[in-house]
């Protein structure tokens, strides 16, 4: 074999890669999903207050997180085609505990749980290895940071209103332009 | 030093089995039809060159029931992943100093932000 031949397999072989990841990539349910939380999460904190708002991500992050589990089980095994969940799994149970603690110990600032959110989501955009995911996790935290830096109120509201928005868009986007199931 | 092609496997160097292992290494596991209609191959080929690999220890195969329909799924073992990888960096090395020992790290930033293999999103 010639440095051409190695050359000619390494990139059908780097085609094939991709290939198996594309298909393996599903990331709009899970946007599309925790967007509408977040949206209902942001009306409950406007109705109810920030209490209201807590005890619904009590219920609704684990039953969220249920349902992904669901959907990526019955998603791979239609394809054909599955991924190891632990990374995955280990990720969401960080987010969700350390958006609790954090929401808790109201450090630092009232905005801690959703700037775990989005240290979460980073990580899903590192396994994804989407770099739109990964940005808008970033500008999201960003967002977050700018919030508690300047005191800005309600921050439940505009916080889980804002996530809710751009993950409910960035879900709807994928979904169109991939045709994800 | 030897030269790039010596520390090439033979039973990992042919082209579909290259191909098998590649896309079991991307996923945790695949099931045979996948595999069959990915690679274009037809079920005999795919049964044979699965049969090599599993000698050989690169490849794990688990028969399974949905309802009353036979499911046959493939797992690339720890030997079959260190194989490919090995492949991969004698491919790289006949290639050129370049793409020589490309840091697991640096390769997914790469990918993430649109180079080789990109997942593109």
């Amino acid at each position: 074999m010639n440095a051409t031949d190695a050359a000619q397999t390494l990139g059908e072989l780097d085609a094939l890669r991709t290939q198996t990841r594309r298909r393996l990539e599903g990331f709009s349910f899970p946007l599309v999903l925790f967007g509408g939380l977040s949206l209902l999460a942001a009306a409950a904190s406007a109705v109810a207050g920030v209490e209201a708002q807590a005890l619904f991500w009590l219920f609704a992050g684990p039953g969220g997180g249920i349902a992904v589990s669901f959907h990526y089980r019955r998603r791979e095994l239609e394809l054909g085609l599955t991924r190891a969940a632990w990374p995955y799994v280990a990720t969401a149970v960080a987010l969700i505990v350390g958006a609790f603690v954090l929401g808790v110990l109201e450090q630092p600032w009232s905005v801690g749980p959703w700037l775990a959110v989005a240290a979460g989501y980073l990580v899903f955009g590192w396994l994804e290895r989407s770099v739109a995911l990964m940005g808008m996790a970033l500008a999201l935290g960003a967002l977050a940071v700018a919030v508690g830096a300047q005191g800005v109120e309600p921050v439940a509201v505009l916080l889980n209103g804002a996530y809710g928005a751009v993950f409910l868009a960035a879900g709807l986007v994928l979904r169109e332009r991939r045709g994800e199931s | 030093m030897s030269h790039p092609t010596a520390r090439l496997d033979n039973t990992v160097h042919q082209r579909v089995r290259l191909g098998i292992l590649t896309v079991l290494s991307e996923a945790d596991r695949a099931d045979f039809a996948y595999l069959r209609d990915a690679l274009g191959l037809t079920d005999g080929n795919l049964s044979r060159n699965l049969q090599v690999l599993e000698e050989a220890g690169y490849v794990a195969i688990e028969k399974t029931f949905e309802g009353k329909r036979p499911r046959t799924w493939l797992t690339a073992t720890v030997a079959g992943e260190k194989a490919l990888g090995a492949e991969l960096a004698a491919l790289r090395e006949l290639i050129g100093p370049s793409e020589r020992k490309r840091p697991v790290a640096a390769t997914r930033l790469t990918e993430a932000l649109g180079g080789t293999g990109a997942a593109g999103s």
